[in-house]
């Protein structure tokens, strides 16, 4: 027989202070556990958000940093299109070469090697700036624009590199090898709405396309915004006046802290010289 | 005989599971915070290390066009290849490569590339630009300076 001497079971009253010790220890254990996962959901929500301004920041940085300004300058020098507070419409540069060859009019032939590009160029969406001499005066040198008809990325050049020829109107003429050829696109960068919140978009207005969201949700109020200063900094909306372009873009996100009832945000300004605005 | 084997696994408690299992909750949300913050992290980094290249490769455009001469410009073949400038001044933990290349009798192309190199010589982040110049009569030193052209000067290369 076993015998259970010495030992003996628990009262009520103990097992009740047990229950209620464990009741208020678990209780805490699930409060720091709640905070904690509220806190790590905040701070991934708030480096989400950080990265994601930087990134818009980055890319309104990369479209609008070459364009060109010139003051009394003729369209062709001018790359900004239309100027709003929260919209710009431009010129985007998206290639720039040299021809290697003079062939026939608007015929050009670029060589692989002397075409920096992050794409091939695109007939109807793209279109090309040439630095020809005798432009605009005799006596002068500049660019003049011409559509991209067609595209051909099997030809070479005479030492047979490889090389994409361009097709332009025959109307500008024939071009001379060592001819500087920018390939750009007519593009917008505006904030718009869509299912109820901002975003920061971009659309290419040569192609017609529908603008695409690169960030957001934007802040409801100055989410996005644009400043256009001139050469002395001042405020300016005149686009060959322009030389500078600030830019702020305000983020939102869900706050998972309950610290605070305001939704998550994080702004960010930079500035942009335009590299090719003359003085 | 008094048996206490049984006893003894009786009153095993689920403390050590319990807190095991916090542990693993709480380690997992501690490792995904420091996941997120080492991307960021990363993500920073590869930010600061493109805007170094390119900021390199921009500032060495200006050196090139301060100190390269005219006439060694000139007796450069139109359309030929380009010239290889050399690494010009080094500096630790980069590549350089500068080049230029006659375009027209009177229009040059200045290619600047900053590649910036780990330890081991890796490739980290690239930055390139070009600057298209032409030389121009300078009457106080009654030679030809290079000068950048008049508009859409700078180019990014890619």
């Amino acid at each position: 027989m076993l015998i259970l001497g010495g030992r003996r079971g628990f009262t009520l009253a103990e097992t009740l202070l047990a229950m209620v010790l464990l009741l208020m220890v678990s209780g805490s254990v699930y409060r720091v556990l709640l905070s904690t996962v509220r806190l790590t959901r905040s701070q991934t929500e708030h480096i989400a958000l950080q990265s994601n301004v930087r990134g818009a920041a980055l890319v309104a940085g990369n479209e609008l940093r070459e364009l060109s300004t010139a003051a009394g300058g003729n369209g062709a020098q001018n790359d900004l299109l239309s100027l709003g507070p929260n919209a710009i419409s431009y010129r985007a540069m998206r290639g720039f070469g040299y021809t290697c060859q003079t062939l026939g009019p608007g015929l050009l032939r670029i060589s692989r090697s002397a075409f920096f590009a992050y794409r091939d160029p695109q007939p109807g969406r793209d279109s090309a700036l040439l630095y020809l001499s005798g432009m605009p005066t005799p006596a002068d040198s500049g660019w003049i624009t011409a559509g991209i008809i067609a595209l051909s990325s099997s030809s070479t050049c005479g030492g047979g590199e490889p090389a994409i020829s361009l097709t332009l109107p025959a109307g500008i003429g024939t071009v001379p090898g060592g001819t500087p050829v920018r390939i750009y696109e007519a593009m917008e960068l505006a904030a718009y709405q869509a299912d109820g919140q901002w975003w920061l978009g971009l659309r290419s207005l040569s192609s017609g396309e529908a603008i695409q969201p690169i960030f957001g949700p934007l802040a409801t109020t100055e989410g996005f915004r644009l400043a256009y200063g001139d050469a002395a900094q001042m405020a300016t909306v005149v686009p060959s006046l322009i030389k500078s372009i600030s830019v702020t873009i305000r983020g939102t996100g869900v706050n998972y802290d309950n610290s605070s009832a305001a939704p998550l945000s994080e702004v960010l300004s930079t500035q942009i010289a335009l590299k090719n605005a003359q003085y | 005989m008094l048996n206490t084997d049984g006893l003894a696994r009786d009153e095993r408690g689920m403390a050590l599971a319990l807190a095991l299992f916090a542990l693993i909750i709480v380690g997992g949300m501690v490792s995904g915070n420091f996941l997120m913050g080492l991307l960021e992290q990363r993500s920073g980094r590869n930010i600061l290390l493109v805007t170094e290249a390119s900021e390199l490769a921009q500032g060495e455009l200006w050196q090139i066009v301060s100190e390269v001469s005219g006439s060694g410009l000139l007796a450069l073949p139109v359309g030929g290849a380009a010239l290889d400038l050399g690494p010009g001044t080094p500096r630790p933990g980069f590549w350089l490569q500068r080049k230029v290349v006659r375009l027209a009798d009177n229009l040059f192309l200045i290619q600047s590339r900053a590649t910036r190199l780990d330890g081991a010589g890796a490739q980290l982040a690239t930055g390139a630009v070009g600057l298209l110049t032409h030389l121009v009569p300078d009457s106080a030193s009654a030679s030809q300076v290079l000068l950048p052209i008049g508009q859409r000067a700078w180019v990014q290369l890619y």
